[in-house]
């Protein structure tokens, strides 16, 4: 379901019935973690929004216990401007605990199913609002993208997901991760769509001083250049190499050039990653200790208080990433860890500025397999592979997109489209053109 | 990365990993092992790495209402009159 789609279906008088459809249907998808029960006062175009961005009264658990009960006091920039123009939030959707994690497994609460095959996870970590664009229950949503949060599960639920520029979109009410990587972004049926609600909530605002406006450059309409990284399909699945080779045979065919550029050190971008990540979050989750808000085990020992809260309601995946992050900061490894990883970051940083001198984007596989089992219990370094294509671009701050592929296959493919930093607008632009080429919508 | 480490990194990020202690610890080790590529890093970083490209980020001091205490407070686990209410630290 595309806005228009909406806008044509449904107006004040069904509203309602649309809604206790949505209600009926994800009891077997899961994607909600809270619906709303009456949309009779709403106008506008409904949108789900990851439960990792505050809500004003309403709940915002970020996927984890220690949060079950927190009501934010107020609305994250993002979502005073969609609902300033036209857009209401129709309910918050599940997610990895903090963010963290590829399946939407790890959530507190329950687990959501992958609407293209219910006995597949739907990505993550904002799997609950890749889903809901999937199963048709709204037209757009918005996720948080860290390491491939938004596009992962875009590519295995068939839905298309960007992630701007880091800095694009203000981060200001946005529960964080890691604060150097975390970025707010966008889930849609298609480019135009994204695009739309891109447009109303990018910009600067003054409460997030790393956000920035865009400079409005357009491309040329012809001559588009797009740099394949050299052995990019090495060690991925058939499936996603078929659908990856068919894309360059479909573009080509509408006159898109393609060359071959040095690819990134991978499993290095993959090491800084989870060096750089854990170490912001081990500051960032310092602050669910019990006092100020969330939950709190009671003990008359102020230490036993903060350790006895943290261990009864954060989650393994966020109480390891706090234990590796205390580690590669603290006194005599944080030389060895902290400080390389971040030599490395601006390499990957510098790699890209050379490469983007001579291409328009850069395109590769978004992720290296399809959606993956329910419970198929991966190690968290298998976790951490599924975004092994996702992860590179954060390390610069760049802007991607995942498009779904054209393929025969039931489930579906994504393919990255990746520009340089703050060209956000030739990404969307180009991105509709290579949807439209490729008839996927 | 061994138990004594472990155990005493875990009590500098507040959490009890007793009973898990063996997991945490294989699972530590790995990602340690697989993130130890990083070291091959040559080269020096004369700053931070500014991922957004701003610099020096100004607005005007201009006095704005803020949230209301009473609002704020709903979310404490427990409160009293305008304070959060905790066990003494003295």
């Amino acid at each position: 379901m595309t806005i228009n789609d909406f806008e044509k279906k449904y107006n004040k008088e069904n509203i309602n019935e649309y809604l206790a459809q949505v209600e009926e249907q994800d009891k077997k998808i899961n994607s909600f973690l809270y619906l709303k029960n009456d949309l009779s006062k709403e106008t506008g175009i409904p949108i789900a929004i990851k439960d990792m961005i505050s809500t004003k009264g309403v709940v915002s658990t970020a996927g984890s216990k220690i949060l079950e009960n927190y009501i934010p006091p107020y609305n994250a920039t993002v979502i005073n401007k969609l609902e300033n123009n036209g857009y209401f939030v129709i309910g918050k959707t599940n997610m990895d605990e903090f963010a963290m994690g590829s399946s939407t497994e790890n959530s507190a609460y329950f687990t959501t199913k992958n609407p293209k095959d219910l006995t597949l996870v739907p990505g993550g970590s904002s799997g609950g609002s890749a889903a809901a664009v999937s199963a048709g229950f709204v037209p757009i949503s918005l996720g948080t993208d860290t390491g491939g949060s938004i596009r992962q599960p875009a590519s295995f639920c068939g839905v298309v997901g960007f992630c701007p520029s880091y800095g694009a979109v203000s981060r200001y009410g946005v529960i964080a991760m890691a604060s150097s990587f975390d970025q707010v972004g966008v889930f849609a049926n298609n480019v135009k769509d994204t695009k739309a609600v891109f447009d109303v909530i990018r910009g600067k605002d003054e409460k997030d001083a790393t956000s920035l406006d865009l400079p409005s450059e357009k491309v040329s309409g012809s001559n588009i250049k797009i740099g394949i990284p050299e052995n990019i399909l090495e060690g991925v699945s058939e499936q996603v190499k078929v659908a990856f080779e068919n894309t360059v045979t479909s573009l080509k065919k509408d006159k898109i050039e393609f060359v071959v550029v040095p690819n990134t050190n991978l499993q290095q971008a993959l090491a800084v990653y989870y060096i750089l990540v854990p170490s912001e979050v081990s500051s960032n989750l310092a602050r669910y200790d019990g006092v100020k808000y969330g939950k709190r085990e009671e003990s008359n020992d102020l230490i036993k208080l903060y350790t006895k809260t943290r261990t009864k309601y954060l989650g393994s995946e966020p109480k390891r990433r706090s234990i590796i992050g205390t580690y590669t900061l603290s006194a005599g490894y944080s030389d060895k860890y902290y400080k390389k990883a971040n030599i490395l970051r601006q390499q990957v940083k510098d790699y890209y500025s050379k490469i983007f001198e001579s291409v328009d984007l850069i395109m590769t596989p978004t992720t290296p397999t399809t959606a993956f089992k329910l419970g198929a219990m991966l190690t968290p370094i298998e976790m951490y592979l599924a975004d092994i294509f996702t992860i590179p671009t954060k390390l610069a701050g760049l802007p991607a997109i995942s498009i779904p592929a054209n393929t025969d296959d039931k489930l579906p493919v994504g393919i990255q489209f990746i520009a340089g930093h703050k060209k956000d607008l030739q990404l969307l632009q180009i991105s509709e053109k290579i949807e439209k080429c490729l008839q996927t919508y | 990365m061994n138990n004594e480490v472990l155990i005493n990194t875990a009590k500098l990020a507040r959490v009890d990993i007793i009973e898990n202690q063996e997991k945490f610890l294989k699972e530590l080790e790995s990602i340690l092992d697989y993130v130890e590529v990083v070291n091959n890093a040559n080269g020096n970083l004369d700053k931070d790495v500014n991922i957004s490209e701003n610099q020096n980020v100004f607005k005007e001091d201009v006095v704005e209402s803020s949230l209301s205490s009473k609002d704020v407070l709903k979310n404490a686990p427990k409160a009293k009159d305008d304070y959060i209410e905790i066990e003494g630290i003295f």
